[in-house]
């Protein structure tokens, strides 16, 4: 298999992974780091660190250890200036001191002329890898749900465990692993572990395999290259893989997330082939690549003798550097390697590639030159999403770690994450962890039989190199390039807690969150400080665990589009829309102001489906329309129609419509578009509390309605129906139950657009039948489609409001010119408390409408002046053809509600003058509305 | 935000599903005082621990209820219909 390196073809196998295949061509560099511009090398092999990454056929920042390499896969390396292999920017590192922590605050602040100068200059070398290419930041995210009875997070030898155990049991199991195979550090084990279950121990690799194919026969739901990134409330898990977004929701978790390979601090710790004991153990183990000939081990446990044992048999000259001076030497024979005990290590030597490594033994400093370095340290817990779900962690001295102490109800630990650093402690903890989470009670004797089987064997004790002065770089943390000085350097400063370290250092603030460095910050921090570790403590863990893709977490978001039954028919009568909330509706359909002639001259057609339409029904309806609305109901007649407004106990508007009384004890309601949902829910929310006998039933969606305005809709009107449609029988503000075209209708005689009109309201179904109809039958009556746009013209023209865009969270009735509705005589209604307290006498302001002597068209919004003071707002504004003039609404101090008094706007920075005008534009008397 | 809310009448949902109504309180008689008015419309108890509130499954069942949730652990107590008698205000 081939791919593309930097230009360059580059051979692989089948299961190589990018990073196994760079090593496998002795590709070296395989980035430059963050601030330095350092020539880093592959690190930690587990996704645990930056290293290594790479972007893969436009994706940026992609893991090569953990990226399967494909055929014909166009990969690069990042950061480099002009190449990773030669980088320009490492100038950087030369001039560090430049860079203090914090350098952004300090460094070419002053003079401030510096800074504009510099600034591109640092963008360009800061940062890690380039923006997507545009096409792949439109991808598509999937989401999917899950919801088993036991989650098992990670599939090492405790998650194998587990994932058996709970499956056996019964439970319903999912298991999620990050690497593409489980098996966990297992697979790149070359020594041999107990399996409790089996007699004889076996090589890891050999038990992996037995284990995922246990884990194949059973009912296991199995994700793998799949990362648990975080841990939410109420037990949810989210995971990105390759079936997108996984949002967990199980029963139990158990999470064995296993442990992380430390690096230890000594100088240039960041040079290439420098690396953690695990990423030797896996190319030697896992892909057969010998990362080095001459090898020099550093250990102060029994990890670094079985590491060495694996390169050495793999061909590797290897040298143990021990810190420890009374080590066991039980293992060096088998290892085949020497060993020199005391041995601190000092720094690595060489400038694109380890070169020597030089350690302090027995008082001198002695030079080893090898090409490989490997650092066989602690291990700590890799405890970050126990962390998130809110596990308490304490401090252990024998583990010199921070371990969980206490977990969350659901929420299960087992392996090496719990600090057990051996494989097959980590088995028998991971099926017990299993068998308990499946809580099955037939699986009683089993448990115990496990119980019995768990040994409490202590895990050996760490312990830490001296530390060494080396003259030389030594880093902390690495992805953010933070080095041991500048940790010194910002503690001296002032920053000495670790959450302040962490965000005057960046430390832990990289793509591996602390995964490859926290444990050394923690401690090295502790050092600087003076205080204990338990005492220093850990920065928060929070979401993400691991770098995830933006698009990712809005994976699968609906967002609603709704649509009116007639919306087929304005797309063929080429209708322009526009979002209307989560509606589309048409803008217009042609001009406007054609439009708006044809409203006023002739007959015009408007799709008010939209609107909210409930169905009061019950002994209680009128009890209930008298509390929610400041208007009186119970003397409605039969037939007739009521504006109103419903209010908030505070008295402030909250939506407007129309009741009309189609029975004694039956009400047809509407509601305003927007408000629909809002309304629906207000009402529902009183009735459990009034209890009255009502029924309210939302029939928004049943319906569509079509509003029929303009002078000649009576004529229309009576073409497509045998009910008398004569001003004596449907007058203005009456409701009419007739066919429409043959359809069962609901007609209002109500006007919002300020003409002779009526609201028909048909079932849903027989709409598009309906609105045909009346185009057909009113083509010689030059009847036109209107839109959107041409109602808000002509309601303007009639200074008819609409709530929301003339009202807002503080507009009562009084204010908005709508206080003859409100009836305090009334024994209650909602708002009428705050209206009686507050009086009309005690309004400020009051909405009126204008229009423009000079200046043009203010923007709706624009401030209304006063000694260049804003004393008021424009709600609404648009040119009026009937007014041959801009005109519109505005909020205007109570002292200024006089005819023609002046107003002064300031409208995107220009001076418009109005004069108030009280009286719609269009037919003030209300003769054409009332016709 | 990934809370479960629990339904009387559809179980527990995730909470995206629902509205909050905020912690219940009574509604003052007409001739009520102005004090006991602004104490109703601008005073909240707000308090830490368990608190009785209201909720509105309005992707679901479109129903309100009310619940008793602990505001400190943001664990719900329990759930049921207006008019069970375990209504406190």
């Amino acid at each position: 298999m081939t791919f593309s390196l930097d230009g360059r073809q580059v051979t692989a196998f089948a299961n190589d992974t990018i990073a196994s295949a760079m090593a496998a061509n002795d590709v070296i560099v395989t980035a430059r780091s963050f601030k330095y511009h350092r020539p880093r090398g592959l690190f930690c092999m587990t996704g645990s660190c930056a290293s290594c990454m790479v972007r893969v056929d436009g994706v940026p920042n992609v893991r090569a250890c953990q990226t399967a390499v494909r055929e014909g896969m166009i990969v690069s390396r990042q950061n480099g200036l002009p190449s990773v292999d030669f980088d320009l920017m490492r100038a950087v590192d030369r001039f560090s001191g430049f860079f203090p922590p914090g350098f952004y605050y300090k460094s070419f602040y002053r003079p401030r002329f510096m800074w504009p100068l510099v600034e591109p200059f640092i963008r360009r070398a800061a940062g890690i890898g380039e923006p997507p290419a545009e096409d792949l930041a439109r991808k598509h995210y999937d989401a999917v749900n899950l919801h088993p009875d036991v989650l098992v997070v990670g599939g090492g030898p405790a998650g194998l465990g587990a994932a058996l155990e709970a499956a056996r049991a019964g439970a319903r199991t999912t298991l999620i692993e990050s690497e593409p195979a489980l098996g966990g550090r297992l697979l790149s084990t070359g020594w041999t572990v107990r399996d409790t279950e089996s007699d004889a121990p076996e090589p890891g690799f050999l038990l992996a395999e037995r284990l995922a194919g246990e884990v194949a026969n059973e009912k296991i739901d199995v994700h793998t290259a799949t990362t648990v990134f975080g841990v939410f409330e109420h037990n949810l898990l989210a995971a990105s893989g390759p079936s997108g977004l996984l949002r967990l929701r199980p029963r139990q978790t158990v999470i064995a997330t296993g442990g992380l390979d430390q690096p230890l601090t000594f100088g240039n710790n960041d040079l290439p082939g420098v690396m953690l004991a695990g990423a030797a153990e896996r190319l030697v183990g896992l892909y057969r690549v010998l990362p080095g000939r001459v090898a020099v081990v550093l250990t102060g446990s029994e990890r670094g003798y079985q590491t060495a044992g694996m390169l050495s048999r793999a061909g590797a000259r290897v040298t143990i550097l021990d810190w420890r001076i009374d080590a066991t030497l039980g293992e060096i024979a088998g290892s085949g390697a020497s060993v020199r005990q005391g041995a601190v290590p000092v720094r690595a030597e060489g400038s694109k590639r380890v070169e020597a490594m030089v350690a302090r033994i027995g008082g001198s400093e002695q030079r080893l030159e090898c090409d490989l370095v490997v650092m066989a340290g602690q291990v700590v817990p890799a405890s970050g999403l126990l962390a998130q779900a809110g596990a308490r962690m304490q401090y252990s001295e024998s583990l010199a770690a921070f371990v969980p102490a206490e977990l969350p109800d659901g929420i299960r630990a087992a392996g090496a994450v719990t600090g057990r650093s051996d494989a097959g402690a980590s088995l028998i903890a991971g099926r017990i962890a299993g068998l308990e989470a499946a809580a099955s009670p037939k699986a009683k004797a089993r448990l115990a039989a496990l119980m019995a089987a768990w040994s409490a064997a202590v895990p050996e004790r760490v312990e830490q190199p001296a530390a060494a002065k080396s003259g030389a770089k030594t880093f902390t943390c690495l992805c953010m390039d933070v080095t041991t000085k500048e940790m010194k350097r910002s503690v001296e400063e002032g920053f000495d807690s670790i959450e302040l370290l962490k965000r005057y250092t960046t430390l832990g603030m990289g793509p591996c969150q602390g995964k490859s460095c926290l444990a050394g910050c923690v401690r090295y921090a502790a050092e600087i400080t003076g205080q204990s570790v338990p005492e220093t403590g850990v920065p928060t863990a929070r979401a993400p665990w691991m770098p995830v893709e933006l698009g990712l977490l809005a994976a699968d978001h609906a967002e609603p589009r709704k649509e009116s039954p007639l919306h087929d028919c304005h797309v063929d009568l080429g209708a322009e829309f526009l979002w209307a909330g989560e509606w589309r509706r048409p803008h217009h359909y042609r001009d406007p102001s054609e439009e708006c002639r044809a409203a006023h001259e002739r007959v015009a057609l408007i799709d008010v489906s939209t609107l909210g339409k409930l169905r009061f029904r019950g002994s209680g309806a009128v009890e209930l329309l008298e509390k929610l609305y400041p208007n009186r109901f119970g003397d409605l007649k039969v037939g007739r129609i009521r504006y109103g407004a419903m209010l908030n106990d505070q008295g402030v508007i909250l939506d407007d419509g129309t009741v009309g009384r189609l029975a004694e004890n039956e009400f047809f309601v509407t509601t305003t578009t927007s408000g629909a949902d809002a309304i629906d829910q207000w009402i529902r929310w009183w009735m459990a509390d009034w209890k009255l006998a009502v029924q309210v039933v939302n029939i928004s969606a049943a319906y569509a309605a079509i509003n029929v305005a303009g002078p000649r809709s009576r004529q229309l009107m009576a073409r497509l129906t045998d009910a008398d449609m004569s001003a004596e029988a449907v007058p203005y503000l009456k409701l009419a139950q007739a066919r429409v075209a043959g359809v069962p209708a609901i007609i209002l005689r109500i006007g919002f657009v300020g003409e002779l009109s009526y609201e028909v309201h048909v079932p849903s179904a027989y709409a598009v039948h309906v609105w045909e109809s009346m185009l057909e039958a009113g083509e010689d009556l030059g009847v036109m489609p209107f839109g959107l746009e041409t109602q808000r013209i002509l309601r303007l023209e009639k200074q008819h409001i609409i709530v929301g865009q003339d009202t807002d969270a503080l507009s009562t009735p009084y204010g908005a010119g709508l206080e003859w509705m409100v009836k305090l005589d009334k024994d209650d209604f909602l708002g009428r408390a705050a209206l009686a307290a507050e009086g009309a006498h005690d309004i400020q302001e009051k909405l009126v409408g204008f229009v423009v002597e000079s200046g043009g068209l203010p923007a709706e919004g624009a401030a209304l002046v006063r000694d260049g003071y804003p004393i008021g707002r424009v709600c609404s504004s648009r040119w009026s053809d009937t007014a041959a003039a801009f005109i519109g609404m505005a909020w205007v101090p109570v002292s200024m509600v006089e005819e023609d008094k002046r107003l002064d706007f300031r409208s995107n920075g220009t001076h418009v003058i109005g004069r108030v005008h009280l009286k719609p534009f269009y037919d003030p008397d209300g003769k054409r509305l009332r016709s | 935000m990934s809370l479960l809310v629990p339904c009387p009448n559809c179980g527990l949902r995730q909470f995206t599903e629902f509205a909050y109504g905020g912690e219940t309180n009574s509604r003052p008689g007409p001739s009520a005082p102005p004090e006991e008015l602004a104490d109703y419309l601008f005073v909240r108890r707000n308090a830490a621990g368990p608190q009785q509130e209201w909720w509105y499954h309005r992707s679901g069942c479109r129903s309100w209820f009310l619940a008793n949730r602990d505001t400190v652990t943001n664990r719900f107590l329990d759930s049921y219909w207006p008019e069970d008698s375990r209504r406190t205000r």
